[in-house]
């Protein structure tokens, strides 16, 4: 049996204090992304120790004399920055034990393809870190209750959807004084976190944005995270490599695993914090909601702050701008369909379509004449997920439900409404779908959409999306949207911007330009939530962001951005 | 109306003689497992290619899969088809779970499943609407009778139900196949009296078959009992489920109106009843010191073993009885399947002081089969039956040990209309699957064959949950 990969990670100088000869640990072992016995062939095991209720207060009152040793604000900052890179440059180099244990591990254990892992262990960069202070630095004015606001030091815009039907009327007048947006500013002592393990770094994420709050000026504050059985590797690995580096910016963090259901232990940890961030199923985060809700009844000092992160869907939207035949990319001399199609795939089939940010239906607005149809993008599209079934193969994950997909769409093919663009031996499955649909439909369509499940679906106008489907989905369960969106004098057209906040209003809570769908940047809207929304309270309602002042500058600089990333991704050519 | 002159020649003539110049379905327990397992794969061949070039809805799905009529052994894994898909496809084809608002439709969804050509003549026969499934289904029986044709359904109990058809060659084959079974593993006879907790006119298939083939062993009509008084219509059982309502008005009257109505019938007038009348014919038995076969579900004959427990009495009944159990749990109950059996023992005993056998039977509408609980409560599938296990990429699991979703062929008992090749929606272990070259592991009740191991069947959820991804 391979020696056991830690999944939980303490500062050492607080697991020398913790954890000693007689610490117990559970382990758990997993294959191909499938739990098995640690005996089974290419198991990898995790482990991570069991704490006893005393060793649990212990730990945390160490976590927060750790974070005094942090330091704070922009230097805080600057200098995890700079710490990221380097472990960024270690997980790259095949010589460097951080990449033999991540390479030799992550992908045994989660099931996702070696070439996946490493495109994510070489694009941390693809992270935006020094977007952060800008976050801090300012606070949304009351207009953007009502239209686009710009986001000072950063690009792109917000807007602020007030909850309930008094949000409702909020939400229409314009100039309304909502009052201030934020009030109530308290940096966070001790931030409990809980992280899904559906794809890596959840846990990570949840750290980065807890540490994030230095930026009004406190100490870092102490943070535990709560790793997932299904992914306990990749966020100790990164922290026991910042820790190498700048120990003080990781001094106060502990990473560790407990059940769920141990109501006790639970209530302990959540009565020490300020802020729970959960990225978690939809059931989890409503018992953590009733346990919040019952220590907050009793509580003598400021209630806490629960962000929640639950079930998840996102789209991408492709406008006619971008699909008019004879357009060319002018730097790479592609047709832009390819970029548009390569980046719309990437979109999809990172973590291969398991996240809450893949794709899952792509909307083309689709014009007869001079214009790529629906039918045409598939086709291109299909071109392109054959090529990434190269170079980001899709992992162990179950073929059967993308077999049965196939069958039951192929069969509809008689309608003369739906087209299969794929083969039955293929890793995903593409379908242009033209049928009529109801909510029933629509829904059913959207959760078959997953192990690189792409639905395509031809729109006469883009404003249908919002319009029409979305209005078909739970609002809460709405998250990213990525766009193609062609060029425009002012960057950001009048239509672009109506088109947002049409989509904003009905729950989407990001938009990124596509290929960016699974790089979230930490300093926008996650799931509604802004990072100033981790120190204060405000109005109940949503923040929709979205990332760029210039929609097909961004999408032809991520294109290019995804080329130097990927050695060797070579571009479909026609 | 004589099929062969219809599809040619017919395609029991093709298939491989077991023994003696036969093809009986019993023939197979006289064959080894290796040549039976011979026997059925050259049976597959044949009825492959012969459903490949009649058979529209079969012959789409494999071309699409690149399989021609031709098939060798690899071939194998490629020719299943989902039975939570095939006969349900007609929701995605038509757009809608109720068949009864575009009868044509419907009727050319229906041909392309067959392998026999349904006259289209004849669907000018078909009303625009029908006001439900039942009439829609009783219409297709009666324009169709000359060729002998029965609609059969799921238990509907999701609201979304597979409908199948089936002639008479296959009912013949269904119901010798249940009744085979019957005998051999549920060691039942023509003395027995049969007690179904079912209703009398269902499109059920598994209820149909488990009620048609008793008569097969030569119980008499008049010792076969069906205690559910009322007909369970497809939409009686789809409204009162509550799973899934029409749209509109019709819908709102359903499940503000009917639902509950239905519910309250059901609890206060069906269910007693149906509690009575059970009860009656066992009392009957239990005096008449004959052997009983009582059959139902597994909450219905807990409902039985809790009325007997309030009046603080037993049933008790000659050796040779038994309990018979089938259709799973379709609903939630706070009892699990072993607290019902452990209830069922205490309130039904044996003259010799046994506990009463309790049997379960597994099976699904596409198969024309079940696989019996046999008294080491082990499930037999049939040996006319071609079953292996799928491993998650629905590649053939090899071993004579084999966890997986459970798939089958049945080419002897399949009848004419499509071909029985069919992957479940059920993990099983199963042992000495069609797949496995040793054939160790025999049952400890001394039957060879494939088993699938009791306790070893789950429902495998078709999408499983995964982290922050939402299924809305």
């Amino acid at each position: 049996m391979q020696t056991p990969m830690d999944g939980f990670w303490l500062p050492s100088n607080i697991g020398e204090k913790i954890l000693s000869t007689n610490t117990q640990y559970v382990t758990t072992s997993f294959c191909s992304g499938k739990a098995c016995a640690p005996d089974a062939p290419g198991a990898i095991t995790a482990r991570w120790p069991v704490l006893q209720a005393g060793e649990w207060r212990r730990l945390v009152s160490l976590l927060q004399e750790g974070r005094q040793r942090s330091p704070v604000g922009k230097d805080y900052w600057a200098r995890l920055e700079s710490a990221l890179g380097e472990v960024e440059k270690r997980f790259k180099d095949p010589a460097d034990p951080l990449h033999y244990k991540a390479m030799g591990s992550i992908p045994g254990y989660t099931g996702f393809s070696k070439p996946m892992i490493q495109f994510t262990l070489n694009s941390l960069n693809l992270m935006t870190l020094d977007q952060i202070p800008s976050a801090y630095s300012w606070y949304p004015e009351h207009t953007a209750s009502n239209a686009w606001q710009s986001m000072q030091g950063l690009p792109g815009r917000v807007l602020f959807t007030h909850a309930g039907p008094l949000g409702r009327f909020f939400n229409q007048f314009a100039g309304f004084r909502a009052g201030r947006k934020f009030d109530n500013l308290k940096a966070p002592d001790l931030v409990t976190g809980y992280g899904a393990g559906n794809v890596p770094g959840t846990a990570l994420l949840i750290t980065m944005l807890a540490q994030s709050t230095t930026m009004m000026g406190h100490t870092p504050p102490a943070v535990l995270v709560r790793n997932s059985r299904r992914e306990p590797i990749f966020t100790p690995l990164v922290l026991s490599g910042l820790e190498r580096i700048a120990p003080e910016l990781v001094s106060g963090i502990a990473v560790l695993v407990w059940d769920y259901t141990n109501y006790d232990l639970q209530k302990t940890l959540l009565e020490e914090s300020d802020l729970v961030i959960a990225a978690a199923s939809d059931e989890t985060i409503t018992n953590l909601g009733t346990q919040i809700s019952e220590i907050n009844r009793t509580r003598s000092r400021s209630p806490i702050r629960f962000h929640k992160h639950g079930h998840k869907v996102s789209f991408s939207v492709i406008s006619r701008a971008v699909t008019q035949r004879g357009q060319i990319d002018e730097a790479s001399q592609q047709p832009l369909i390819n970029v548009v199609s390569l980046l719309t795939a990437l979109d999809s089939i990172f973590w291969d379509q398991y996240g809450c940010l893949s794709s899952r239906i792509h909307f083309i607005e689709e014009v007869k004449e001079a214009h790529y149809t629906a039918l045409d993008y598939a086709l291109k599209l299909t071109e392109q997920l054959h090529m990434l079934s190269v170079y980001l193969p899709r992992g162990d994950s179950p073929r059967r439900p993308l077999k049965d997909s196939f069958d039951r769409y192929k069969l509809l093919e008689s309608s003369g409404r739906v087209k299969v663009t794929s083969g039955y031996e293929d890793d995903f499955l593409v379908v242009v779908d033209s049928r009529p649909y109801d909510a029933l439909n629509f829904n059913s369509v959207v959760n078959a959409c997953m192990g690189r499940v792409i639905f395509v679906r031809p729109v006469r106008d883009v404003m249908e999306f919002p319009d029409e489907y979305l209005r078909m989905l739970p609002p809460a369960n709405l998250q990213s949207l990525s766009v193609a969106f062609g060029k425009d004098p002012n960057g950001l057209s009048d239509h672009f911007l109506s088109f947002s906040k049409a989509c904003a209003r009905r729950g989407v809570t990001a938009i990124r330009t596509i290929g960016r769908g699974a790089f979230p940047q930490l300093a926008y809207s996650w799931d509604g939530l802004l990072p100033l929304d981790l120190v204060n309270d405000r109005p109940r309602g949503y923040f929709t962001t979205f990332e760029f002042d210039n929609p097909y500058d961004e999408m032809i600089g991520t294109y290019r951005l995804f080329l130097s990333q990927a050695d060797g991704l070579a571009v479909n050519e026609s | 109306m004589n099929v062969e002159t219809i599809t040619g020649t017919h395609l029991s003539a093709l298939l491989p003689e077991t023994v003696s110049g036969g093809c009986r379905l019993e023939d197979f327990w006289e064959l080894s497992i290796e040549d039976r397992n011979n026997v059925l794969e050259q049976a597959i061949f044949k009825v492959h290619a012969w459903h490949y070039t009649r058979n529209s809805a079969y012959r789409h799905t494999l071309e699409a899969r690149g399989v021609g009529g031709t098939i060798t052994s690899s071939d194998l894994p490629l020719i299943l088809r989902p039975t939570a898909q095939t006969f349900k496809s007609y929701i995605d084809i038509l757009g809608t779970p109720f068949p009864q608002d575009c009868p044509a439709d419907f009727i050319n969804w229906l041909a392309d499943q067959l392998s026999i050509r349904l006259p289209d003549e004849r669907f000018a026969s078909f009303r625009s609407r029908y006001a439900s499934l039942e009439d829609l289904l009783s219409a297709v029986e009666d324009i169709y009778e000359d060729y002998g044709l029965e609609v059969i359904t799921s238990s509907g109990t999701s609201g979304r139900s597979t409908i199948m058809l089936r002639d008479q060659d296959g009912i013949d084959k269904t119901v010798e196949s249940f009744y085979l079974s019957f005998q051999r593993y549920l060691e039942m006879q023509a003395e027995h009296r049969a007690i179904f907790i079912m209703p009398r006119i269902t499109r059920i298939a598994m209820v149909r078959m488990a009620a048609f083939s008793v008569g097969r062993i030569g119980i008499e009509k008049n010792r076969i009992h069906f205690t559910i008084p009322f007909p369970a219509y497809p939409d009686q059982v789809r409204i009162r489920t509550g799973r899934t309502y029409r749209p509109g008005t019709k819908g709102l009257i359903e499940r503000r109106l009917l639902n509950p109505f239905m519910n309250w019938a059901y609890e206060n007038l069906a269910a007693p009843r149906t509690l009575r009348s059970t009860v009656e014919i066992l009392d009957q038995a239990e005096s008449n010191k004959e052997k009983v076969l009582l059959f139902g579900g597994w909450i219905q004959l807990h409902n039985i073993a809790l009325q007997l427990r309030k009046d603080k009495r037993s049933i008790s009944l000659p050796p040779g009885s038994l309990i018979g159990t089938g259709g799973g749990m379709k609903e939630l109950y706070p009892f699990t399947p072993s607290q019902i059996r452990g209830d069922l023992i205490d309130t039904f005993k044996l003259t010799n002081d046994q506990a009463i056998p309790i049997r379960d039977v597994y099976g699904m509408a596409e198969g024309n089969w079940a696989a019996m609980q046999c008294r080491k409560g082990n499930y037999h599938i049939p040996p006319w039956v071609y079953a292996v296990t799928l491993d998650d990429d629905n590649k053939f699991q090899e071993g004579a040990d084999t966890t997986g979703l459970l798939a089958f062929y049945d080419p002897y008992g399949g009848g004419q209309l499509f071909p029985s090749f069919f992957k479940t929606a059920d993990r099983v272990r199963l042992i000495n699957g069609g797949i496995s070259k040793q054939f160790s592991n025999l049952c400890p009740c001394g039957d060879a064959g494939s088993y699938i191991l009791q306790e070893s069947i789950q429902r495998v959820d078709l999408m499983d949950e995964a982290g922050c991804a939402a299924q809305v």
